[in-house]
């Protein structure tokens, strides 16, 4: 696997040159600062940009336009991490040695067609009406809609906005307001380019010489880190009623003073350990010895600046839960916890380093994070984790707060016949 | 060792059964790091009425299938599987279908170490009154959980109304009041006939040497004793052509509705290899209602539909289930425009064509990585009993005429449509 970065003045153009698959992956990332009011337009905007092009204009036209470049996948998506908002298109086809010669260009300049040509005047209600589908269709998802509800409660931060969108926002946008927001976005975002596969290097920087239409250069100087939380003195509490079987509990944590080294490296093991897999501490707890919930989790946000707990529990237990959250939080910090456990979490993630190198995906996540996040070298991070001792985890455990919490009470009484 | 090579993909799977009867499959490929490991049974949640030794044809509650995977992995002391694949960072997992319970690992260090506990800790069963009767809460937050998912709660609706006298209609985890009639007993008996090396099957793939991999794999099982399964016959259902229930409206705590139109047809009216027969009516609903149909975009255009109309489809043995699935408000009028397009089914032999590119192209895409690849030999073990090494050359004889024929026998008229909403 060979890594080049290459200056194109206005963008990055990362080529990762590799025999390991048989396709071509390209992926296209623009970003910025998150903005309350353009996640709804950010969202339309990416269904919009995939729907149709001039080149072919209709969704069906589109598709089978792909189908003929021997089903070449193409998929767009929005995404945050902390304070940047990052739209990304990708598409990934068969390498010319399984089809036909002159399918890699062709299908890089389908793609990028797709990028700077697309039509979007056509099917706005269309695209509007997935965009109030997936808004709507949170509610149907428990888990997500607690999390969601419980980060609404800090108010005005990047990571309280509903990444789905708002329905106010979505009734009023109109043709023009997209049609400029695309042209902002194309000029003012921040641009990088990947393109992972087995590849003439040379023959790919023409194309993106030609056809990857951004020419103006601009600087990066949005800071990633969303600021912490105030300290609260007791845990704010919020609560919910719905029909259903089983209650939902979310716990936010604030993150105070991480330093960076704990936050790229200490941080993961942590929550890993606490909440990560089948094998960590809380799964043991809540699960394995006491059976109140089929699952248990913790995540942690590390440019948010906080960490969340979320269990799915039998009606009535959720005290119970939060004692062993609490205590177990307790325990970690009095460095009383199990070592199997804690080697076990650096392993886990050490090795989901390693084989994120098998993927695509994952090869263009790893190099996207350097320009994010600075992040280093998938060899380095190995390196990093692997130091992590007891300590730096006691450290760590005592910057971590429980500050909110969420209850999404289950009120269906016919539970358990 | 056997050499069974997928043709003009130009990918090696080698396969050798043991003495015990364990059929073993590797694969290959030194270019990544990850390795994925599957040992499976052929044993999932619709083979719940059999024999015992003695030819008595007997009967388990639903959800014993599943109930049984939760207590594989509990052992009786030191680590725990997770525990044990966690200290060098590997993942481990298990899932139950219809028709097998799945044992699985994933990670990049320790090969030989993880794939011999895998065999140790499935073929080793561990049960006591107490951790049967702990488990039971956590299944049935399971249950709870399941049952909050308006998806859920219509693929189940689906198969009750068309499944009749099959145990396909119920649903794999059981209900609240089946787990909890479970006995140790009864567990024990299904493992017993069930997780015999004959009747499983192990599936390596990743980065490692394959004579080696092979040779640690015979040395585990040469060492360990297992009964001879005599008598075992499971019970045949017969299933009737027509669907049960035309229609259903069922109340559920749903954001917006959710619509499932669903047809049942009679595999026996087909002459044709089944595989050949769900890539059939793969291209058939694809191009009817898919995302490069003429319907799709109508529908898209006049606000039926947001999204495409999904297709699930599900085969019993003796018929195939297919679904067409909605989420959207305007199921009715869908419903309509589903009944005239069965009435006006033509084809274009361009799209016919170029769906067959989709599909040829697809099994190249499907060699990308080695979790993939390994579900796919699981999948051709469950439902051919066998690699399929010639899918190219399949997709490739597929023809219009055939296709057409297919489309006539089918009665669509034998639906059943379940609305979900609040």
């Amino acid at each position: 696997m060979k890594y080049t970065s290459y200056d194109m003045n206005a963008y990055n153009l990362h080529i990762i040159n590799t025999n390991k698959f048989k396709t071509i992956t390209v992926g296209v990332a623009f970003r910025r600062q998150v903005v309350k009011d353009e996640i709804t337009i950010r969202n339309l905007l990416k269904e919009l940009m995939i729907n149709a092009t001039f080149n072919y204009p209709s969704e069906k036209s589109l598709i089978v336009a792909t189908e003929n470049l021997y089903d070449l996948k193409l998929s767009a998506a929005n995404y945050r991490v902390g304070n940047y908002s990052v739209m990304t298109f990708r598409t990934r086809f068969l390498n010319e040695k399984y089809t036909e010669n002159g399918m890699n260009a062709e299908s890089i300049k389908f793609f990028l067609d797709v990028i700077f040509n697309p039509k979007l005047d056509i099917d706005i209600d269309k695209c509007k009406k997935k965009i109030e589908k997936s808004i709507m269709s949170l509610k149907d998802n428990k888990i997500k809609y607690s999390l969601n509800k419980l980060l609404e409660t800090t108010g005005d931060r990047a990571y309280a906005y509903n990444g789905y969108g708002y329905l106010d926002d979505l009734e009023k946008i109109n043709y023009e307001d997209i049609k400029n927001y695309y042209e902002n976005m194309i000029k003012n975002d921040i641009a990088d380019v990947y393109v992972v596969g087995m590849v003439d290097e040379m023959e790919i920087k023409n194309i993106f010489r030609e056809y990857f239409k951004v020419n103006t250069f601009h600087k990066d100087c949005v800071n990633v880190l969303i600021p912490e939380l105030d300290s609260q003195r007791k845990m704010l509490v919020f609560r919910e009623n719905d029909q259903v079987n089983q209650t939902q509990l979310a716990v936010l944590c604030n993150l105070k003073g991480l330093t960076d080294k704990e936050r790229k490296y200490v941080l993961p093991v942590y929550a890993e350990m606490l909440g990560g897999t089948a094998n960590s501490i809380l799964f043991d707890a809540v699960r394995e010895k006491n059976s109140y919930a089929y699952y248990v989790n913790a995540i942690a946000k590390a440019y948010d600046n906080v960490m969340m707990i979320y269990s799915g529990i039998e009606n009535g237990n959720e005290d119970n839960v939060v004692k062993i959250i609490k205590k177990t939080l307790a325990n970690i910090s009095k460095n009383n916890f199990d070592n199997d456990k804690f080697e076990s979490a650096k392993e886990t993630l050490m090795s989901a380093i390693k084989s994120s190198a098998d993927t695509p995906i994952g090869i263009i996540s790893n190099y996207y994070a350097k320009e994010l996040v600075n992040s280093l070298d998938s060899e380095e991070r190995i390196k990093y984790i692997g130091k992590v001792t007891r300590e730096d985890i006691v450290k760590v455990s005592k910057k971590v707060k429980m500050h909110t919490m969420f209850i999404l009470e289950a009120t269906n009484e016919e539970n358990n016949d | 060792m056997k050499k069974i090579t997928i043709n003009k993909i130009d990918e090696d799977i080698y396969y050798e059964r043991l003495e015990n009867g364990l059929d073993v499959y590797l694969y290959v490929n030194n270019n990544m790091h990850n390795n994925y490991v599957t040992f499976t049974t052929k044993y999932g949640s619709i083979y719940n009425e059999f024999t015992d030794e003695h030819g008595k044809m007997i009967k388990f509650p639903n959800g014993i299938a599943h109930f049984l995977e939760h207590k594989v992995f509990a052992q009786k002391e030191g680590l725990q599987p997770e525990e044990y694949y966690g200290m060098n960072g590997a993942l481990s997992n298990a899932y139950t279908t219809f028709k097998n319970t799945t044992y699985l690992f994933s990670g990049v260090n320790n090969l030989e170490d993880n794939v011999r506990y895998l065999l140790d800790f499935v073929q080793n069963l561990y049960l006591t009154k107490e951790n049967v009767e702990s488990e039971k809460g956590i299944i049935i937050q399971e249950i709870n959980m399941c049952n909050d998912r308006p998806s859920d709660i219509l693929y189940d609706k689906i198969r009750l109304n068309s499944i009749k006298d099959n145990p396909f209609r119920e649903s794999i985890i059981g209900t609240v009041k089946e787990v909890k009639s479970i006995t140790k007993e009864q567990l024990e008996t299904c493992y017993n006939r069930f997780y015999n090396p004959s009747n499983m099957f192990l599936v390596v793939t990743g980065n490692f040497d394959k004579d080696k991999m092979l040779e640690v794999i015979k040395e585990n099982q040469a060492k360990k004793q297992f009964a001879k399964i005599d008598n075992l016959e499971l019970k045949k259902y017969k299933e009737p052509d027509k669907i049960v229930k035309a229609k259903e409206i069922v109340k559920c705590n749903t954001n917006i509705p959710k619509m499932a139109y669903t047809i049942k047809i009679p595999i026996k009216d087909f002459e044709i290899d089944e595989r050949k027969l769900s890539i059939y009516m793969f291209i058939i609903f694809n191009l009817l209602f898919g995302d490069t149909s003429e319907f799709d975009e109508e529908c898209k255009k006049d606000g039926i539909i947001t999204s495409t109309i999904s297709y699930n489809m599900l085969n019993i043995d003796t018929h195939l289930i297919i679904s067409l699935i909605n989420t959207g408000y305007k199921y009715e009028e869908l419903i309509k425009r589903i009944d005239e397009k069965f009435k006006n089914i033509k084809f274009s032999e361009i799209d016919f064509e170029r769906k067959k590119k989709v599909l040829i192209s697809n099994e190249i895409f499907s060699y990308e990585n080695v979790e993939m690849i390994n579900d796919m030999i699981v999948d051709n073990i469950i439902f051919d009993g066998k690699i399929e090494t010639n899918i190219i050359d399949i997709i490739k004889s597929l023809d219009m005429n055939e296709l057409n024929n297919i489309v006539k026998k089918i009665d669509f008229n034998n639906k059943s449509i379940v609305i979900l909403k609040k």
